[in-house]
């Protein structure tokens, strides 16, 4: 209870850092934004490996039929950091972007039940452009602020009926506000200028399911399904100077997405690790319509992970995990000229245990490019960091046994 | 060792918030931006409705610094004053009455003829009219005073104008028991200019100085008073007609517009809305201080039809402009948003002259009934946020 206590004072400040800072991806301005909801950062560490590697010092984010590996009580804070440099034929521009990348707390009940609640980014908007021009001789310029993305409140079931399968199903409460600021100014410092808002509220409901088949100690294989769910929305459009109100009822579409992964231990502490995933993206509507320019969308991901020993009184470097991966997936948004804008990672990680496995600290760096200035007429080279801290305490394993 | 790692990892995090070098906006990759809505900015230029119209309203011009007496330009001024004589058993010796002359408006003359009236009828200072004292302009003066320009007076400096009040009058006005009671003086003129006086609300204030002494005493008693009630009334003999839209202070010509804002979606943000007038130079009105040009201001209208000859109206929300040249321009962007959003309802505008209590300062404008370059208009810059219904 003492660690835990601990992490939650962390969790509480963390809320005052979780903010946005405007200037990220435009591609952020398409549908619900650009997708945020990253695998734990064990995971980055190894390219986003994730359907298939139960290790029981982590809360998982992707398969919920892993939660039943836990063995105690768990709660992972985790952040984020991001870099980005973004160009096009004619202009260079860099952003930063820092956030709480949520939380998850995870309770195993023994016989290979446990719990899981969670809040997590799920999509993120977060862009600003300045146009200029004129209308009747009177020169103005135009900033496009977007901002906000939806979040997802978790909550998760898994259990091991047998000891080669486990399952899992989450739950996820969708919430977020996105919101696109539109301020016209005026040259001639006599005009008044406009400042309207487009405010997109959206809620609803989606699960995930998932499975992990473990026919031995050294190979699982994992997947997950995710069907497409309807969300309520609600658009509002606001004026600095005028109290009416456009507003408008719909609803928007969550695609259905798919994975499979394949993890195995290949040699001594050697863990390899593949993931196929599947997004429908093509599905996604927004307020009933349709989103423009959208492609389905396949991500492999591959990755490893060293871990000499997992004894709490082994040599510390030899408790630390070394991890690195890679991956590609394209953009769900097409370039104007319809191509696929495609993106690829390359990171790396490590785990640092600490109060005798009690909590680890995994830290990842991963780099990647997003299209092509020669292509796509964009490119975005990031740099991300993810760092979490997981603290686990034993509560009622004990009492279950 | 539990508080350091706090910070470890909340520092880099809060320090990346903190100095973070952000892209302030651009317009890199601006072809992969899909909007979500569209502020679209419009201009356009709406003609006034075909109902304007000009009307003389009755204006309170007691509360202004200035006394005008005089004629120029088809203005004719008389200014009233009253002052609050005691009685007195003493005997008189003098009464003298000093205005300070503030400016001429027109050319003057060295020498001109300050007539007095004395009135016999009440008045008040917010309810005056020419119609009521025009026997006064139009009758015999009971006195008449040379007064002499030595030189005109400039910013810095007034020119004061001191003569006598017969005595009759003053014992007149001290027996509270005669037949005529003490309503006061008006002051006219013959002459081709008008004359600008400071008044009670000014610090060159008429005096009233009455000198007397008490029965057996040589030692002279002063006494000195200032204005109770001052006020000038300016007239006109000057026919208004329908070709102008007449705006005139002290006058009170107040001009009456209607624009139809319907095509405006009251969702819109009016970044700019002014009137245009075009004035018609060939016909003149007094003009001073300001040169020629004409402060104005424009009120919102609170009912149609509009009720002559009282029109009333909204003072809240005012736009201003200024006359100069041939033409007009009154901003009344704040106006016009509060139409537009519907939160007031347009029933026309009202311009006025910002200086109707103390100023005689006018112009003429066209109608919508002129030549349709010279029609008034409304020219408007606004923007609509369109919905894109997210996508």
């Amino acid at each position: 209870m003492k660690i835990l206590r601990w992490f939650c004072i962390l969790l509480i400040g963390s809320v005052f850092i979780h903010q946005n800072t405007y200037g990220g991806s435009i591609l952020s301005s398409s549908g619900i934004g650009t997708p945020y909801h990253f695998s734990s950062s064990r995971s980055m560490g190894m390219g986003g490996v994730s359907i298939a590697v139960p290790v029981p010092m982590n809360t998982p984010r992707s398969n919920p039929a892993l939660l039943s590996f836990i063995e105690s009580t768990q709660l992972s804070l985790q952040f984020y950091y991001e870099f980005n440099r973004i160009e096009d034929q004619s202009e260079k521009a860099v952003s930063q972007y820092a956030n709480l990348d949520g939380f998850d707390f995870a309770i195993p009940c023994g016989r290979g039940v446990s719990l899981g609640i969670g809040m997590r980014p799920w999509t993120r908007v977060d862009y600003k452009m300045v146009f200029n021009d004129s209308i009747a001789s009177e020169s103005y310029s135009k900033s496009v602020i977007g901002s906000g993305g939806l979040n997802a409140f978790d909550f998760s079931l898994s259990a091991r009926p047998v000891s080669l399968i486990s399952i899992g199903l989450t739950g996820h409460a969708y919430f977020g506000r996105i919101q696109e600021q539109q301020i016209l100014v005026y040259e001639n410092s006599a005009f008044k200028s406009s400042d309207d808002i487009a405010s997109y509220q959206h809620k609803g409901f989606g699960w995930t399911a998932g499975l992990l088949v473990k026919p031995s100690d050294r190979f699982q294989i994992g997947t997950i399904f995710r069907p497409k769910c309807k969300i309520e929305t609600e658009a509002e459009i606001s004026h600095i100077f005028s109290n009416k109100t456009e507003t408008a009822k719909g609803n928007s579409t969550i695609p259905s997405a798919f994975g499979i992964g394949l993890s195995a231990e290949v040699f001594r502490g050697l863990h390899m690790g593949f993931d196929y995933k599947y997004h429908q993206w093509q599905d996604l509507t927004v307020m009933d319509k349709p989103a423009n320019n959208t492609q389905n969308v396949n991500g492999f991901s591959f990755g490893m992970e060293y871990l000499a020993t997992t004894e709490p009184f082994a040599n510390i470097w030899k408790r630390i995990a070394y991890r690195c991966g890679l991956s590609i997936e394209p953009a769900y948004i097409l370039d104007p000229s319809g191509n696929s804008i495609t993106e690829k990672w390359v990171s790396l990680g490590v785990g640092f245990p600490f109060f005798v496995n009690a909590a680890v600290l995994d830290i990842s760096l991963s780099a990647g490019i997003r299209g092509s200035v020669e292509q796509n007429g964009l490119s975005e080279k990031m740099l991300r960091l993810s760092v979490s801290i997981t603290g686990r305490e034993r509560w009622f394993i004990d009492r279950f046994r | 060792m539990k508080f350091r790692l706090a910070f470890i990892i909340e520092i880099p995090v809060i320090a990346a918030l903190l100095f973070s070098c952000n892209n302030s906006g651009n317009l890199i990759g601006i072809d992969h931006y899909q909007n979500r809505f569209n502020t679209t900015p419009h201009h356009c230029m709406l003609p006034a409705a075909g109902s304007d119209t000009s009307y003389q309203a009755v204006v309170a011009t007691g509360s202004g610094p200035y006394l005008f007496v005089g004629e120029s330009d088809e203005i004719t001024c008389m200014s009233l004053i009253l002052f609050d004589i005691d009685p007195d058993s003493n005997v008189l010796d003098s009464a003298t009455v000093t205005l300070q002359l503030i400016d001429v408006i027109g050319t003057s003359s060295s020498q001109f003829a300050l007539n007095i009236h004395i009135l016999q009828t009440p008045w008040e200072e917010s309810d005056t009219e020419w119609g009521a004292f025009s026997s006064a302009y139009l009758g015999e003066p009971d006195s008449t005073v040379i007064l002499t320009i030595s030189e005109l007076p400039d910013d810095t400096t007034d020119v004061s104008f001191r003569f006598h009040l017969p005595l009759p009058w003053i014992k007149h006005w001290q027996d509270t028991l005669d037949a005529i009671p003490n309503y006061g003086m008006a002051f006219t003129t013959d002459a081709s200019f008008i004359a600008v006086f400071g008044s009670a609300e000014s610090s060159d204030q008429p005096l009233l100085s009455v000198y007397s002494h008490a029965e057996g005493d040589t030692s002279v008693i002063d006494r000195h008073t200032y204005p109770m009630h001052d006020v000038f009334i300016p007239g006109t003999f000057q026919e208004s007609t329908s070709d102008f839209l007449y705006v005139s202070n002290g006058l009170g010509f107040r001009s009456l517009l209607y624009f139809d804002i319907s095509s405006i979606p009251e969702t819109a943000t009016i970044n700019q809305a002014q009137i245009h007038l075009k004035q018609d130079s060939t016909l003149t009105f007094p003009h001073w201080n300001a040169g020629s040009n004409l402060s104005l201001t424009c009120v919102s209208v609170t009912e149609t039809p509009w009720p002559f000859p009282e029109i009333p109206y909204d003072s809240l929300y005012t736009g201003y402009g200024l006359a100069y040249g041939d033409s007009a321009v009154i901003n009344i962007t704040t106006l016009v948003q509060l139409w537009s959003s519907g939160e007031k309802q347009n029933h026309g505008v009202m311009i006025k002259g910002t200086s109707e209590a103390y100023d005689i300062s006018g112009a003429a404008f066209y109608t919508t009934a002129s030549d349709s370059l010279n029609r008034p208009f409304l020219e408007l810059y606004y923007s609509v946020p369109d919905m894109n219904n997210g996508q």
